[in-house]
């Protein structure tokens, strides 16, 4: 009976690597990422000329700003945790409630947010239009200046905010000594304790809703993907996030409640798999994410 | 032959031009019907291999959804779903879904609907599999460290087995019944309270969660059994074909439809190809069979130009080809043919008869030859296009036939028309002069002892001889007399048109002084003399045959006569003609011979018996033949043409004794003159009287021209000019014998006339002839009328004189008051009259 279950376990998770590596590069439109490059960092796409994409994403730290909610135009405070910019265009859906299907469609968002750039495209087509982005735009779009064409350029530069060659991507390419024994440690942990149930793929996450509280309520004010669809089902269901340079995106959790990994894997152990581990365990699986951390592709710097 | 039947090849290659272009242009549409049908099957197999992707995406959903506790990297399930909506939106795009009807973009919704159902399934799926799949693996997990250690009992332990596997077919088979499960938990949860325990009561969590997952799992299932997406998929699947089918049936239609009639109109095509080639054919044979033709083959277009020759014509007529096309036909006209033998030609052409005729055509060289030609209009389709003229050189033939005939009318030796010919010749010409009222005068010439001289000098010799003969007679006659030469040494001459029987005499003459001269042959010096008999139409006989006989029958008398010398068949004739004959050979002298005179006879005032003028009369006493009378000689002389020489005479003596006379006479007032016809006409008449007056010194008023009426009337208009021109230097104009001439009075009233003189057979029988009463009565009204001088003539009696005093005639002249008187005599005669009065 033992045999048949552990038979049963093999053929679920001995085939493959359910971690795929990140592309070494994507294919773009140089044009465009030009384009999108410079509305990314330029503060103009907000009403005040005050928050840039870049103001919560910042490239430098992890590709989202660092704070348990992001704040926009005159101070406001947000009510969400800025989740990175790096690698998601590998996420199925955008935002945490997976409400924006694509990069574009996401960029729309906080362009029009009040609490974000507090701006409609219809005024910053028009301020577009009174700059030198009036030519850049005719030389990329035939159509020039558009609330498309806009949310496109962004979206293509997005797609080359990649982080290849991580450590454990190395060791995934078969540089075996990429990652320490301690972290090799810690990723078996991260399969064999469910983590990867939800954490896999090529972004490590990123591929599917899920509860957030699944043993017990995990206490959150977002209703989470329920707030799209208004469906029972839907309540408390997020978008599970990334776990690529996951050291560098503290806080964590939507609402940013944890500041250091291990808290967040403690807590993730006790509330999404209903598991016992123990600090040593932590202690490795952190290790291990610690090595999801990738390069700074070049076209995130300024 | 391509001159023949252009129009109807033209219209040909029109037609097949036209068929050409069809062809081309079904072949264009055959093109374009296959590259759409291409593309359309292209287009369908996109649509196809959408749709197949969307199958295959489904099916991957399914086999994702079946999949309850197995790890499944949600990335490739996120790339089938990706895939779908990729494909879908492909079908949905506007280069597409526009093709189709709205039945199209239901079945798309419906698709989009079901697919819209089956992706929530499956983003939960993706969370309960997770949860699933963890918390399965956390039981076993669990399981595992509690039977390796001692944290439970072995009953517990046992009951915790059951439990799992029970779940375990629970998940194999959601719908078994889950209370024993239940049961189990209770156990548990017993035993919890009794024992605590972090990994029971994980344990225990675990279990209800899993039942409640597998539970909700099944429910999910039987949702999922009612998603049809599949069966949507299909409908689309099933619309497309169909539609594909529909579609390209209909272009296989089309293009089979076009391939066929582009198969027909090549077949038309290849027929009329064939036909052409048989028509070319047939045209090359025609076109042979006309170039190498023994006849001339000419066709002209509708205005007469050339469009066509063969090689004969070209031989025939010297032109080359390039010369002839485009000329029209008359450049070969020679002047021959008359003007109406063409207009006749181009009558019948006109009327689009056929015509023909014989053509003496001309070369290029100017040569001319005949041609038998015959020319046809050429119709086609009713209208007149061409002509076509076949032509036969016939010029040998023409010129042999020539030959025979003038054979058999020419002698061979003269070539002067032989008996035959000059029979058939007067047979003509006697009818012609019997209606014409004319005389004709045969001469029959014979060489005087000719057969002496073929005997002694040979054959050779005598028709030398006689070849010379004949050109002299020739030479003696008029163009349009007639000779022939009727047997060995005889001759007839045809004279036509004569005055009078004399002029055949003077014929005669001429040719026999033509012979006074010897002839030279190769080796002789002939003296050879004429007799010639003469034969008068209609006067001694109606027919050639009497004709002939009587004028040898006069040579004979000619040749009995002493030979060289010629006689009529009327004895009188012959004497009458040499006496002609001598008086014209002494007229010739008269003038020279001082032979004329002139007398006067004084014209009078009838009622003062006093002489007014004179007319001068002219006599020939000849030393030869004696006495002739003035009517005898006078038209003699101007048949001769002497009379120009005597008139000129009479003009200057009269002229010069007027002088004398008006120094006795001082009445006298002007001297009459005679003058004839044949003066009159002469272009120098007036310059020459004007000189003679000039150098006698005489006015030209004192001079009367008297000239006969009819003589006046012959030529009207020529007269007028030179009666005016003789009025404009000064003469007088008499009308002599007026009243015999027919004279019209309408230019009578013309004439620049001042004096009118009645003929003296009116006067002859005057007063006691009715008929002469009224004329003279009505002549002497007349000049009262026009105002002319009235002149009565030969007035011989008493009552003669007194009835013209009566009937207001002024001016007589006659025997009554005195006859013609020579010069002295009349110088006496007026000295008597002064003496008289």
């Amino acid at each position: 009976m033992k045999y048949l279950i552990i038979f049963f376990l093999m053929i679920n998770f001995v085939y493959a690597e359910p971690i795929t590596p990140l592309p070494q590069s994507v294919e773009v439109d140089d044009s465009k990422v030009a384009l999108g490059k410079k509305l990314f960092f330029d503060t103009i796409v907000s009403v005040d000329n005050t928050v840039s994409c870049a103001t919560c994403h910042d490239l430098e730290n992890g590709g989202d700003d660092g704070l348990d909610v992001s704040f926009g135009i005159e101070g406001k405070q947000g009510n969400i945790n800025s989740p990175t910019v790096y690698n998601s265009v590998y996420n199925f859906r955008q935002f945490w409630n997976g409400r924006a299907k694509d990069l574009s469609e996401q960029a729309k968002g906080p362009i029009e947010n009040p609490v974000e750039m507090g701006n409609n495209f219809e005024n910053l087509i028009k301020t577009l239009k009174r700059t030198s982005y009036k030519s850049e735009f005719n030389k990329v779009y035939s159509d020039g200046v558009t609330k498309e064409n806009i949310v496109d350029a962004i979206a293509e530069y997005e797609k080359t905010l990649i982080t290849p060659s991580s450590p454990f991507d190395r060791y995934l390419r078969g540089d075996i000594s990429a990652i320490t024994q301690e972290q090799k440690e810690g990723y078996e942990l991260f399969k064999s304790k469910g983590c990867i149930a939800c954490h896999h793929g090529v972004n490590i996450g990123g591929n599917l809703y899920n509860k957030f509280g699944v043993m017990q309520n995990a206490n959150s004010q977002s209703l989470g993907r329920y707030e799209v669809t208004k469906n029972e089902m839907d309540k408390y269901y997020f978008k599970v996030p990334t776990l690529r340079n996951i050291q560098k995106t503290a806080p964590y959790l939507h609402d940013g409640r944890f500041k250091h990994l291990d808290e967040v894997v403690k807590f993730m152990a006790r509330y999404q798999l209903g598991r016992v581990v123990n600090q040593e365990e932590i202690d490795k699986i952190v290790v291990f994410l610690n090595s999801l951390s990738g390069e700074i592709p070049q076209s995130a710097k300024r | 032959m391509n001159a023949l039947g252009s129009t109807e090849h033209k219209k040909k290659i029109d037609v097949v031009v036209a068929l050409l272009l069809f062809f081309m242009l079904f072949l264009l549409a055959l093109f374009v019907f296959l590259v759409k049908v291409d593309s359309d099957a292209k287009r369908y197999s996109s649509y196809d291999y959408a749709v197949s992707e969307l199958k295959l995406a489904d099916k991957s959903f399914d086999n994702f959804l079946l999949q309850q506790t197995t790890f499944v990297n949600y990335d490739l399930i996120n790339r089938e779903l990706s895939k779908f909506e990729v494909n879908m939106n492909f079908l949905n795009s506007k280069d597409v879904a526009g093709l189709f009807s709205p039945d199209y973009l239901l079945l798309l919704k419906n698709i989009a609907k079901a697919y819209k159902v089956k992706h929530k399934a499956i983003e939960y799926h993706k969370s309960k599999n997770a949860l699933l799949l963890n918390s399965i693996h956390y039981l076993f997990d669990l399981n595992m460290a509690m039977s390796e250690s001692d944290i439970v009992d072995k009953a517990t332990l046992e009951v915790i087995d059951q439990t799992l596997l029970m779940v375990m077919k629970f998940y194999i088979n959601p719908y078994i019944k889950i209370e024993p499960i239940l049961d189990n938990i209770l156990k548990l949860k017993l035993k919890l309270k009794k024992n605590s325990s972090l990994e029971l009561e994980m344990f225990i969590e675990h279990i209800f969660l899993n039942v409640d997952r597998i539970r909700e799992f099944s429910k999910l299932k039987k949702k999922q059994e009612k998603i049809v997406l599949i069966d949507a998929i299909d409908s689309l699947h099933i619309y497309l074909k169909n539609k594909y089918k529909e579609d390209i049936l209909i272009e296989r239609v089309i293009v089979t439809a076009l391939f066929f009639i582009a198969l027909v109109i090549l077949v038309v095509l290849l027929i009329v190809y064939k036909r052409s080639l048989k028509m070319r054919d047939e045209l090359l044979g025609f076109s042979a069979a006309v170039e190498n033709s023994y006849n001339s083959i000419v066709i002209t277009d509708i205005d007469s130009n050339i469009t066509y020759v063969n090689d004969l014509a070209i031989k025939e007529t010297g032109y080359t080809k390039e010369e002839l096309i485009g000329q029209n036909p008359r450049v070969l006209k020679s002047d021959v043919k008359s003007d109406a033998f063409y207009k006749k030609m181009h009558e019948d052409l006109s009327m689009g008869r056929k015509w023909e005729g014989e053509f003496r055509n001309k070369r290029k060289d100017g040569s001319l030859f005949y041609e038998k030609a015959s020319i046809m209009p050429i119709f086609q389709d009713g209208e007149l296009t061409n002509y076509l003229a076949i032509k036969l050189n016939i010029t040998d033939y023409i010129e042999e036939k020539q030959k025979v005939e003038h054979m058999v009318y020419h002698d061979a030796l003269t070539s002067l028309p032989n008996r035959t010919n000059i029979e058939n010749y007067l047979e003509h010409h006697l009818t012609v002069a019997k209606r014409d009222n004319s005389k004709i005068a045969i001469l029959f010439i014979d060489l005087d002892r000719f057969k002496t001289i073929n005997d002694t000098l040979g054959h050779d010799v005598g028709d030398e001889l006689l070849v010379e003969c004949a050109k002299r007679i020739r030479s003696a006659l008029r163009e349009s007399d007639m000779l022939a030469r009727v047997g060995g040494d005889e001759f007839v001459v045809v004279l036509e048109a004569l005055n009078d029987e004399y002029s055949a005499a003077q014929v005669c003459e001429k040719i026999i002084e033509l012979f006074q001269k010897s002839i030279q042959t190769k080796a002789h010096r002939l003296n050879i003399t004429l007799s010639i008999g003469i034969s008068i139409f209609p006067d001694d006989a109606k027919d050639y045959t009497a004709l002939f006989k009587y004028a040898d029958v006069a040579m004979y008398e000619a040749k009995e006569s002493g030979r060289n010398n010629f006689k009529y068949y009327k004895r009188q004739l012959s004497v009458d003609a040499h006496n002609r004959l001598d008086m014209e050979q002494a007229l010739k002298k008269a003038v020279t011979h001082n032979e004329l005179y002139l007398v006067y006879q004084p014209k009078y005032n009838i009622l003062e018996k006093s002489v007014v003028g004179l007319e001068a009369l002219v006599r020939w006493e000849s030393e030869k033949i004696g006495f002739i009378p003035p009517d005898e000689f006078i038209s003699v002389a101007e048949d001769t043409g002497d009379i120009l020489e005597i008139g000129a005479y009479i003009f200057r003596q009269a002229c010069e004794d007027f002088l004398i006379f008006q120094k006795s006479c001082l009445e006298l007032q002007s001297i009459s003159i005679n003058i004839s016809a044949v003066q009159l006409y002469q272009d120098s008449f007036v310059d020459d009287v004007k000189s003679v007056i000039k150098e006698v010194g005489i006015k030209p008023q004192s001079i009367m021209l008297e000239i006969t009426e009819s003589h006046v009337m012959k030529n009207v208009t020529h007269s007028m000019q030179i009666l005016k021109s003789l009025k404009e230097v000064g003469f007088k104009i008499s009308i002599d014998d007026f009243g015999t001439g027919h004279s019209s009075l309408s230019y009578l009233k013309l004439f620049p006339i001042n004096e009118l003189k009645i003929d003296k057979s009116f006067v002859d029988d005057l007063p006691d002839d009715q008929d002469d009463v009224a004329i003279a009565r009505a002549i002497i009204a007349l000049s009262q009328n026009m105002g002319y001088v009235n002149v009565a003539e030969g007035i011989e009696t008493k009552e003669q004189e007194q009835f013209l005093e009566d009937n207001g005639c002024e001016i007589g002249q006659g025997y009554y008051f005195s006859k013609p008187q020579t010069k002295n005599d009349l110088i006496n005669f007026f000295k008597k009259l002064e003496d008289e009065s």
